[in-house]
């Protein structure tokens, strides 16, 4: 199947926050339609570069999208949602503002109810939808924040440690929505501690400390001495 | 049969709980209490430039409280860090402005009136420039409803879903400034952030969803304008804190009734 989502090509990148250097001339591309990795310690710069490619950072350097045909729908799944966990705002509330079709003040339309109840389902949350977002564990906040990913069906999903805070079924869950996109040609660029799934599932990988480590293919690049290396900072750009 | 002062001291305050109430909704979302603070401490420099130079004293206010609320902003997006930010610019304005203001000759006996409120003293005009500040509150926190709870939720995917969050802050900066400039004279500056916080956080426990919880803070604030006055004429307090005290209840009745539904 021909990949439907955009090659992204990362030149020269570099952020500075406060005087802080947060990434120095990163250099990456990532195949159309394929899972892409980036791994690292924290502090690494991982997050900020996810943030760089969303538009929110002000960076240096050059970020490209090549899409096979028009731009398509951009996803994310961040790690943590930001707001006061008081917001009265039940799992249907989030989902159908997400969707951009609730008119201010006015109940979402049935058939935006209907969908969200079967977004909720796939993603094992049936029955939830009328629990307080703030009132969730993690990992069923982790399991709302990628069925707002996943529909409409992005061509391009970015994802933000997506299982920090899932059990292993949440984990199985997220796998199989990786095998499910990578056949329908979605580019995928996953932020992600667990580097044993990510040997696993993605077809690349990068190491980023503020800089690029090391890249290469997923099964073969992370070998014990280059992780041991990444994770203790002796490899620090 | 009520005097027309109070009439107007009233409709005053309701216009301002307004706007503050579903403003201070996104506040308390956002968790930006001290920055609500600091806007409104800026407000004194506001008015004192607004007295040595003859303009209008809701102007002054207006444009000092949108230029700190920008500048926290922008040095908050370059890194620094936002509580120590917020401390030294609001208490550098308020004392700024305290400092500037006793330059101005005949100004110094009037000064509690901008940091407490003056409510009982407003006029027609005020009147109007308050409803006026509030309508255009009201119809910019309607007008961006859904992109601002959106961008509220997490900026990045807000802008993953095709929308700024810089222009939905900005949004809510102007909507501040405006909410500040509107409430100098029913609370004053040392009180505004609390017609901003104490409506929302009591509507937060009894609301169902976030539109109900913007609204239930506006009948709150509501309902402390008209309880904070009745306590003013009952046993000749201070308006303006009358009115935030009555907020105060407010804010232990709906904790104390949340606290008995849990139970």
């Amino acid at each position: 199947m021909s990949p439907r989502g955009p090659g992204i090509a990362l030149a020269g990148v570099g952020l500075s926050l406060g005087g802080t250097k947060v990434l120095a001339d990163v250099s990456l591309a990532v195949r159309p339609g394929s899972i892409h990795a980036i791994v690292g310690p924290n502090g690494g710069g991982k997050s900020s570069l996810l943030r760089c490619l969303l538009g929110q950072m002000p960076h240096r350097g050059r970020i490209v999208l090549d899409w096979p045909g028009e731009a398509g729908r951009i996803a994310y799944v961040p790690q943590a949602l930001q707001f006061d966990t008081g917001l009265p705002m039940t799992v249907r509330d989030f989902l159908a503002t997400l969707s951009g079709e609730r008119p201010a003040f006015l109940r979402p339309r049935p058939a935006t109810l209907a969908r969200i109840e079967a977004q909720l389902e796939h993603m094992g949350l049936a029955g939830k939808a009328d629990r307080r977002m703030g009132a969730l564990s993690g990992g069923e906040r982790q399991r709302v924040l990628l069925a707002q990913a996943l529909d409409p069906a992005p061509d391009l999903l970015i994802l933000d440690e997506p299982m920090a805070a899932l059990d292993e079924a949440g984990a199985r869950m997220i796998e199989a929505v990786l095998q499910e996109l990578r056949a329908q040609g979605v580019t995928v660029l996953w932020v992600e501690h667990d580097l044993a799934a990510v040997r696993r599932l993605a077809d690349r990988v990068t190491a980023l400390n503020r800089g690029v480590v090391f890249e290469g293919e997923a099964r073969s690049v992370l070998t014990p001495e280059r992780v041991l290396d990444l994770l203790s900072h002796r490899a620090a750009a | 049969m009520f005097d027309d002062f109070l009439i107007r001291a009233a409709l005053a305050g309701i216009g301002v709980a307004l706007a503050a109430g579903p403003l201070g909704a996104f506040v308390v979302w956002r968790r930006m209490a001290y920055f609500g603070d600091a806007t409104s401490h800026a407000a004194i420099l506001g008015v004192a430039l607004a007295l040595a130079s003859d303009l209008p004293v809701g102007l002054g206010t207006l444009a000092v409280a949108l230029l700190m609320a920008l500048t926290v902003s922008s040095l908050a997006a370059r890194g620094w860090a936002m509580d120590t930010t917020l401390g030294v610019l609001a208490h550098s304005a308020l004392a700024f402005g305290l400092v500037a203001v006793s330059f101005v000759p005949g100004v110094r006996t009037d000064l509690s009136a901008y940091l407490f409120g003056d409510i009982l003293a407003v006029s027609a005009a005020d009147l109007v420039f308050i409803w006026g500040g509030a309508a255009l509150v009201v119809a910019l926190l309607i007008w961006r409803w859904s992109a601002l709870l959106t961008s509220t939720l997490n900026e990045d995917l807000a802008h993953a879903s095709g929308l700024d969050p810089d222009r939905e802050r900005l949004i809510l900066t102007l909507a501040l400034a405006l909410t500040v400039a509107v409430a100098l004279k029913v609370v004053g500056a040392l009180l505004i952030a609390a017609m901003l916080i104490i409506p929302a956080a009591a509507a937060r426990g009894l609301a169902r969803t976030p539109e109900s919880m913007a609204v239930l803070a506006a009948l709150i604030g509501g309902a402390a304008t008209l309880g904070g006055l009745q306590l003013s004429l009952l046993y000749d307090t201070p308006a303006g804190p009358s009115i935030v005290a009555a907020a105060a209840l407010a804010f232990a009745a709906s904790a104390t009734l949340g606290k008995l539904r849990r139970t």
